[in-house]
């Protein structure tokens, strides 16, 4: 077992009880065989001793059991990890980044608070998975659709404070958040924006309240821990089409990218679209030193320079003469840029019947699917970078990316293009690791290290990063001898001077564990 | 690669040996098969004609069986929460490879443990419906341990 850095094992078995008797002993775990649960299985890290291990885990059922784990925490400068549902996977999953942590796990804190069909808005707790919600939409037969991330097991809060991004009209999932509730390192319960005012009804309504604007300090964030969100849903639109555009040459991404960039701002396509090569959605164990059968991330388009051609994956909302006014604009738009340009669609009108949606269109209409789930047994790491809205600028990350993949054995193995955030683009490139085999993952650390580095060079940094590289990825925000993380680490050590939430998290380390920093 | 009465006998095997290591497993789980299927429940893909074959065994010999193929409906999502939350069932599927990963990542969750995972002969790999999607793969789950903190 590991224990919390500078604990005797004595000081730990004594915060142990102090955890029982606040949660009861059911929810605290200590044995390896629980521990295990909290492993990231597609860890750089994985089976060396750098990966961190937890020395236990607690899983408080309300704020007022949790008010007490972070009072035990600080009397004991135990640090902890706080995670949902841990689906954050090609990311970090449930791990974390000091050894000897205790994680927080927050899955039994899983009530849909509210759910209110008039105003589109549902009230979670951080256990709540986008599934869950959808669910509990259509039992209770309201005309809603969510929207959020694939796969259908991600907890709703987890991925919106992770920035997430999803497939329909909400597709920039933070700001579908509208509210929240916070547990501050001293055990103090705030709540934001119009909660704050105990008596409102517009909680989930207006996202502002008055004066600072504080929600996003709690997103990829470790100043608080959010037990309560609030979501904002989508009225059933009576009409929607599921479109592909799909173009056969490999530099046709440039065109289709400015093609697309006036329809995504004008909100003829208002939903968040992404691009991908078309050799379908996803390729079956991209290849790459430990591949093969079950091996990399199942990503989208190994791309080979080119072969392939691309697919972009919209969808239209609405009533029907505005989708099929919308979507005759697109075709006319794309088919003017690249005469080539091939066309799909498939059209649908309330009632839905999932049943009737392939995958895309499911997506696209936010029901969870699991399908999408994109990694497999060996697992593999993300490096997420935001960009230039321009094919120019992609066509550079593509021979930028694929040129360091090749110093490494490997090509570029991309993942879709999001255009979730409308005024950006948004890339995923995947790096596959073994379970077996830690030279590749050595490799795969050292290419996506390098990845990062010369990224922050051309101007393009992560819009989210797995745990292991969450310092190099900060180092790339370097504006005025990194004040922003000077700024980061001043609400750091003034809200939670004892460190104990989250060390490290996205390289922002408390005072007493900065030495931690890679 | 592997066939059906290899899974039976590899998966039964493994099955027994976890449980001379988990007296609790041994008592709770594996003293109910002696009779029977040697699993609770079967997940099939009803595309492949390997996979039904194996569910309809299965059924005869008392086990629950559920489709699953591209996505996870929400039929066997139930079946498969309900089995995980009993912390009794073994759980097996002849499923696409896919699929067993997103499967193995909600049985995480739910404490349960990988113990059998293989790919099905390429003579066994037969379709009856069309798919790109076709790698099938057999695999078995079982819990960590029987009661929390046990």
């Amino acid at each position: 077992m590991s224990l919390p850095p500078g604990l005797s094992q004595g000081q730990f078995d004594n915060a142990l009880s102090e955890f029982r008797t606040a949660v009861g002993n059911d929810w605290v775990f200590t044995i390896d065989e629980h521990i295990a649960m909290y492993k990231d299985y597609f860890s750089p890290l994985q089976n060396t001793e750098a990966q961190p291990i937890p020395s236990a885990a607690v899983a408080p059922d309300s704020v007022e059991e949790l008010k007490v784990v972070l009072r035990v925490a600080n009397d004991y400068q135990i640090p902890l990890w706080t995670i949902s549902t841990g689906k954050n996977y090609g990311y970090g999953g449930p791990d974390s980044r000091v050894n000897g942590s205790v994680i927080v796990d927050l899955k039994r804190m899983n009530r849909i608070l509210e759910l209110n069909e008039e105003h589109a808005y549902a009230l979670v707790e951080p256990g709540v998975s986008t599934y869950d919600l959808w669910r509990e939409i259509r039992r209770r037969g309201y005309r809603l659709w969510t929207d959020g991330p694939s796969p259908a097991y991600a907890s709703i809060i987890g991925n919106t404070l992770e920035r997430g991004a999803g497939y329909g009209l909400l597709g920039e999932r933070a700001a579908a958040q509208c509210g929240m509730e916070v547990v501050l390192a001293n055990g103090d319960v705030m709540r934001t924006g119009m909660g704050a005012n105990s008596n409102a009804e517009t909680w989930q309504q207006y996202k502002y309240g008055l004066g600072p604007y504080v929600d996003g300090m709690f997103s990829q964030s470790n100043l608080g821990i959010v037990t309560k969100m609030g979501i904002w849903l989508i009225p059933e639109p009576p009409a929607f089409r599921s479109a592909e555009v799909y173009v056969s040459g490999h530099e046709d991404i440039i065109p289709m990218i400015d093609t697309l960039r006036p329809l995504r701002l004008s909100n003829v396509i208002a939903n968040s679209a992404t691009a991908s090569t078309n050799q379908g959605g996803h390729i079956e164990g991209a290849q790459g030193p430990g591949g093969g059968a079950g091996g990399g991330p199942n990503v989208d388009g190994g791309h080979a320079p080119g072969l392939p051609g691309w697919r972009a994956r919209l969808g239209f909302y609405g009533y029907d003469r505005v989708v099929e006014a919308n979507w005759e604009q697109v075709q006319d738009e794309f088919a003017s840029a690249i005469p080539s340009a091939t066309f799909h669609s498939s059209r649908f009108a309330a009632p839905y019947n999932p049943d009737e949606m392939l995958t895309e269109s499911k997506l696209a209409a936010g029901i969870p699917s699991f399908q999408e789930a994109p990694i497999w047994n060996h697992g593999g790491t993300f490096v997420s970078m935001v960009m230039p809205f321009t094919g120019a600028d992609y066509w550079d990350f593509l021979q930028t990316y694929d040129g360091l993949y090749q110093e490494y054995g490997m090509r570029y193995m991309g993942g879709p293009l999001h255009f979730h955030a409308p005024r950006s683009l948004m890339t995923l490139a995947g790096v596959p690791l073994s379970s077996t085999d830690n030279a590749v993952n050595e490799r795969a650390m050292a290419l996506c290290e390098n990845l990062i580095r010369v990224s922050g060079e051309k101007g393009w940094s992560e819009y989210r990063t797995p745990l292991v590289f969450m310092d190099n990825a900060m180092e790339s925000f370097d504006f005025n001898d990194h004040a922003l993380r000077r700024f980061h680490e001043t609400l750091k050590d003034t809200l939670d001077p004892n460190g104990i939430l989250s060390p490290g998290k996205n390289g922002v380390w408390p005072q007493r564990l900065r030495e931690e920093r890679a | 690669m592997i066939n059906r009465r290899l899974f039976l006998q590899t998966s039964s095997a493994t099955l027994a040996s976890i449980a001379s290591t988990n007296p609790a497993l041994a008592k709770g789980i594996i003293k109910d098969k002696d009779k029977g299927s040697v699993f609770d429940l079967v997940l099939f893909d009803d595309q492949h004609k390997e996979s039904v074959d194996f569910a309809t065994d299965a059924k005869k010999n008392g086990a629950t069986i559920g489709v699953v193929h591209e996505d996870l409906n929400e039929e066997a999502y139930d079946l498969l929460t309900s089995h995980f939350s009993s912390q009794r069932s073994i759980i097996a599927g002849y499923t696409r490879e896919h699929t067993a990963g997103y499967i193995l990542a909600l049985a995480r969750d739910h404490a349960y443990q990988q113990v059998h995972f293989s790919e099905l002969e390429p003579e066994l790999q037969l379709l009856l419906k069309e798919n790109s999607q076709k790698k099938l793969v057999a695999w078995v789950l079982a819990p960590l341990y029987t009661t929390n903190n046990s």
